[in-house]
């Protein structure tokens, strides 16, 4: 099916002699091109969700579709292969490469990729057209972050998960970010998954997840949704 | 709770701390070791001399006698004299064995024999025989031995009371033994009488002489032959004594790369450690705020961090000294191997211990202290904020648009990574060019070392067999050698001591009389062809030219044993690899002194000539070339041990530096490669970025290592006066180093090829810094 599926997944760290569930026991469906909000206080296991969904951790046990791949039973090189082609990804800090420009660094995704999006299209629907020549350090941080966000999309991914995306950034520029987001999703139909611990952007998701130790600890589907802009926090 | 953290730390910092302690080991290693063969080596040998109270000057003259000792005692500077007469002598029935015989006082106070066994001699009967000879001839204490004296064919029968060794003869040549052979050539001491009938009572052919401390020899020579005049033959100072001095010669000799080498590795060693330290307490800068802003002092967070250098020193410094106190033992018995020494001990050179200490712990611990406190310096918020990126500035290389443009993504990628950061870039591209110039010094001197000893061995001596005459020998004489057996070819060859006076100096030196044009035997190893000596003068060796103060075309007075006059000659040509004076017989025969062969040179099957040479009692051995050459190539094997060592750990640094800036770098860019990787990129790809950048800094070490090899080969080279060793480069030698270098970069990108599966993606994305 298309979207994304999780079913009794559960993810488990061992420390020494310590186990720590990250993860226990959850199951959820987002439905392709959703807006979907994560919400949980630190240590929820958001993370860890996220981290699966974009193939760079896999569950202890469970099953995990995407776009109805089941990318939980997938190997190192093809959740590499699936990172490359279906999963764009937000990180809290940007982390664009410092010795490459902007645009280089939407380049550096779109070069990997089998249908990449035109790199500096990307760049001026993320409303960088202006900046795409420079280097990360002449950016400002909401430059960054959406120089970031241009780098996720011009992957043309199926979903795109966003960790946190607003946490360096101040309340105007994080406004934006989120704004941005949530009109990529709607504009491309895309699915577009967001880690936070801000309840406050409740309101804003088509599908809010609420985590609590692990579990989930309510699923809700919200038909008419707020836009960003016009909510304060 | 700050220890436990430090605990942890290290953790993380394990495995560069422990490339640095690796570094700073062989550092260590090379220093003390090549430090402690020169401290052993001087130790040993000089420490014998003193012990045997071992003379400075051999004076061999013509009936010496108690006047003439005074009189020299007299002179400044001179401390000790002790006259003695010495004489050869052979087994009675055995060809070919032959013994030096010195008939010294009953309690020598100069050049004392070693007791090994038994005692010194007490009568006329007695002789003290050196121990190996003994042994190798069945001889013990309480034996009789019996000799011929060769220049009287006298027969003595003389009880063994003693075995010996000579400090006078550290290497057991002669002219018919080239190569030590213990079981033909001996030496035996006896009392002042034994040899009475050969010079008369109280009459000598030698004085021995030790003098005080700055005394200068070319004044004391002139002194000498003032106060003896005419009675004086040779004087032979220590350092020339070839056979007594054959050890120091040899330390000489390689004194010049073993002083040069620590240093280089200490430099390169430095480096790592400087560039290691800073970038591991720059990396901790974030913990330094924290520290500070709990409060913590100052003087306490530079300890913590210092503690970090400490460890690499507690831990780099002993286990290098250990290694480099068994490098020694191996050094110096390899260096001492074939000389006739008591027993010895290596012992631990502590002076170079200091240094070395010192050294590794002003490097390690200074680095660490100087980065620490300029961090300290910022305050606490400053210290907590990541460091600014540098301003990224385009690349000249990207203003040339057609060239820029043409390149792939991945180029522009790996160009930019590379040029940008300037200091990792400058610290990989030095370190690895110290390696590879170390290494391919240590192949150039190998190969030059081996050059010279091939020419002497294929290219010099090109005779079958070398025959040494006996004193006088007549025309008659000598020309039925030259005819010898089936010998295609003959050159005959005379050697003279004698004095050379230029206008400010003197000088001693062997004057050797060769064929006017020379092909048996040349007097420059690496000549091709036949050599013809110059007929308008002599061919001086370059560094007696420079002991002289003279050019080629200056003239030199030259005098000679027996002979007052002075024989005013031209300097024709300098040549590095002569010893001494050559001059062909043409040139000798114009100055009308009489010429008397020593030594023929001849072609031909060795086994049929000897057993015509075996007939003729002018003559006083022979030998073949594979004799003469081997004592050269056993020499040149016991220094080539040293380059040999050199060269492992040349290579064993080259490796480790490589592997430290490897993974400094790797570390450096874990944020990104975790950014790759989470963009898909496959592991393949991602080493390919990554490991290029490595590649290139080692072709670029490579290339700038070359010629700094070759600089410090050209320099260290021209320190080893003593030996005429050519500068060479073989192809084999650049493409072994380039190799190495090359394999270890590779061997290297393969670890860190698979740290890189290590990676945590989320970790390092998670954290700042």
């Amino acid at each position: 099916m298309a979207g994304v599926l999780l079913e009794h997944v559960t993810r488990e760290y061992t420390m020494g002699k310590t186990v720590i569930r990250a993860v226990d026991d959850i199951s959820f469906t987002i439905p392709e091109g959703k807006y979907t909000i994560i919400l949980g206080a630190s240590g929820a296991g958001k993370s860890t969700v996220l981290n699966i969904l974009g193939g760079m951790d896999s569950p202890t046990s469970g099953l995990v579709s995407v776009n109805g791949k089941e990318i939980s039973r997938f190997n190192k090189r093809q959740l590499t292969e699936y990172r490359r082609e279906n999963i764009g990804f937000v990180f809290q800090f940007y982390n664009l490469m410092a010795n490459l420009t902007v645009l280089e660094n939407v380049e550096l995704a779109s070069q990997i990729c089998k249908n990449p999006l035109d790199a500096k299209e990307v760049l001026h629907m993320v409303g960088l057209g202006e900046r795409m020549a420079n280097f990360p350090a002449q950016c400002s941080g909401g430059e960054q972050q959406r120089g970031a966000i241009a780098r996720a999309l011009a992957k043309n991914p199926d979903v795109l998960l966003c960790d946190e995306p607003t946490g360096a950034l101040d309340y105007q520029t994080g406004k934006a970010i989120l704004a941005l987001l949530y009109d990529l999703c709607k504009k491309s139909r895309k699915t577009v998954v967001v880690v936070t611990h801000n309840g406050a952007l409740a309101p804003t998701a088509d599908v809010l997840i609420r985590m609590k130790n692990g579990k989930i600890e309510s699923f809700q589907e919200n038909p008419s949704p707020v836009p960003v802009q016009e909510l304060e926090w | 709770m700050i220890w436990r953290n430090f605990f942890r730390d290290l953790r993380h910092t394990a495995s560069r701390l422990l490339s640095v302690t690796i570094i700073t080991m062989i550092a260590v290693s090379v220093y003390t070791a090549l430090s402690g063969v020169l401290y052993n080596i001087d130790l040993i040998c000089l420490g014998y001399f003193d012990r045997q109270n071992m003379a400075d000057y051999w004076i061999t003259g013509v009936a010496l006698d108690a006047g003439d000792c005074r009189t020299l005692a007299a002179l400044p500077g001179v401390t000790g004299v002790q006259s003695r007469v010495t004489a050869d002598g052979e087994e009675t029935g055995v060809s070919g064995v032959t013994l030096e015989l010195y008939a010294v006082p009953q309690n020598p106070q100069m050049n004392i024999p070693y007791l090994v066994k038994g005692r010194l001699p007490q009568s006329n009967r007695e002789i003290a025989l050196s121990d190996q000879f003994a042994a190798a001839r069945g001889v013990d204490v309480g034996s009789w031995y019996e000799l011929t004296l060769t220049a009287t064919g006298e027969r003595l029968r003389l009880l063994v009371c003693g075995l010996v060794k000579n400090p006078e003869c550290l290497y057991h040549v002669n002219a018919t033994t080239p190569s030590p052979d213990l079981s033909r050539y001996g030496f035996a001491y006896g009392g002042p009488e034994l040899l009475e009938g050969l010079m008369g009572p109280n009459r000598y052919n030698q004085v021995c002489l030790t003098v005080s401390e700055g005394t200068r020899p070319e004044q004391l020579r002139q002194a000498i032959e003032r106060a003896l005049g005419d009675k004086v033959v040779n004087i032979l100072a220590l350092e020339d004594n070839s056979r007594a001095y054959f050890i120091m010669e040899t330390r000489n000799n390689i004194a010049p790369i073993l002083r040069v080498f620590p240093v280089l590795f200490f430099l390169c060693a430095v480096l790592m450690m400087v560039s290691t330290m800073n970038r591991l307490i720059e990396s901790a800068r974030m913990d330094i705020g924290t520290f500070k802003a709990l409060g913590y002092a100052d003087g306490a967070i530079l300890f913590y961090y210092l503690l970090h250098a400490l460890l690499v020193v507690a831990a780099g410094f002993p286990l290098g000294a250990l290694c480099g106190r068994s490098i020694d033992q191996l050094l110096v018995d390899t260096l001492v191997l074939g000389s006739d020494l008591p027993a010895y001990e290596v012992l631990h050179d502590f002076a170079s211990w200091r240094q070395a200490l010192v050294l590794t712990a002003v490097c390690c611990i200074g680095s660490a202290w100087l980065v620490a406190r300029s961090l300290l310096r910022e305050s606490p918020a400053q210290c907590m904020r990541p460091k600014p990126p540098e301003n990224a500035k385009t690349l000249l290389l990207e203003r040339v648009r057609p060239l820029w443009r043409r390149l792939g993504f991945n180029q522009k990628y790996i160009i930019r990574n590379t040029l940008r950061n300037k200091v990792r870039m400058l610290t990989c591209i030095v370190g690895i060019a110290f390696c590879m110039a170390l290494v391919l010094l240590a192949f150039t001197i190998k190969d030059s070392m081996d050059y010279y000893t091939n020419s002497l061995s294929d290219n010099q001596n090109r005779y079958d067999v070398l025959v040494d005459f006996s004193t006088g020998v007549t025309q008659a004489q000598y020309g039925r050698v030259a005819r010898a057996g089936e010998g295609r070819a003959a050159e005959l060859e005379m050697t003279a001591a004698c004095w050379l006076y230029s206008p400010s100096h003197l000088s001693t030196a062997v004057l050797t009389v060769a064929e006017d044009t020379v092909s048996l035997r040349l007097f420059d190893p690496y000549a091709q062809g036949s050599q013809t000596l110059p007929r308008d003068g002599l061919v001086l060796e370059q560094s007696l030219a420079r002991q002289l103060g003279v050019r080629a075309g200056d003239t030199v007075n030259i005098r000679f044993a027996g002979d007052p006059r002075f024989y005013p000659v031209r300097i024709a040509q300098l040549n590095r690899c002569v010893t001494g004076v050559y001059a062909g017989r043409s040139f000798w025969r114009s100055l009308g002194r009489p010429y008397v062969p020593t030594a023929a040179y001849l072609t031909g099957d060795a086994a049929s000539l000897a057993a015509e040479l075996d007939g003729y009692d002018f003559i006083d051995g022979w030998q073949t070339r594979q004799t003469v050459t081997r004592a050269v190539v056993e020499r040149m094997q016991s220094m080539s041990m040293v380059v040999y060592v050199l060269i492992l750990f040349g290579g064993g640094l080259a490796c480790i530096v490589i592997y430290n800036l490897g993974i400094m770098s790797f570390f450096e860019q874990i944020r990104s490669l975790a950014t790759l990787m989470v963009l898909g990129f496959h592991e393949q790809e991602i080493k390919r970025l990554q490991l290029s950048e490595n590649l290139i800094f080692a072709g670029v070490g490579i290339l700038l290592g070359i010629p700094l090899g070759l600089a410090l080969d050209r320099l260290i080279i021209g320190a080893i006066t003593s030996m005429p060793l050519e500068i060479v480069v073989t192809p084999f030698a650049l493409a072994v180093s380039c190799a190495l270098t090359v394999i270890f970069a590779l061997a290297v990108n393969v670890l860190i090829g698979r740290k890189m599966r290590e990676i945590d993606m989320l970790g390092a994305l998670k954290s700042v810094e």
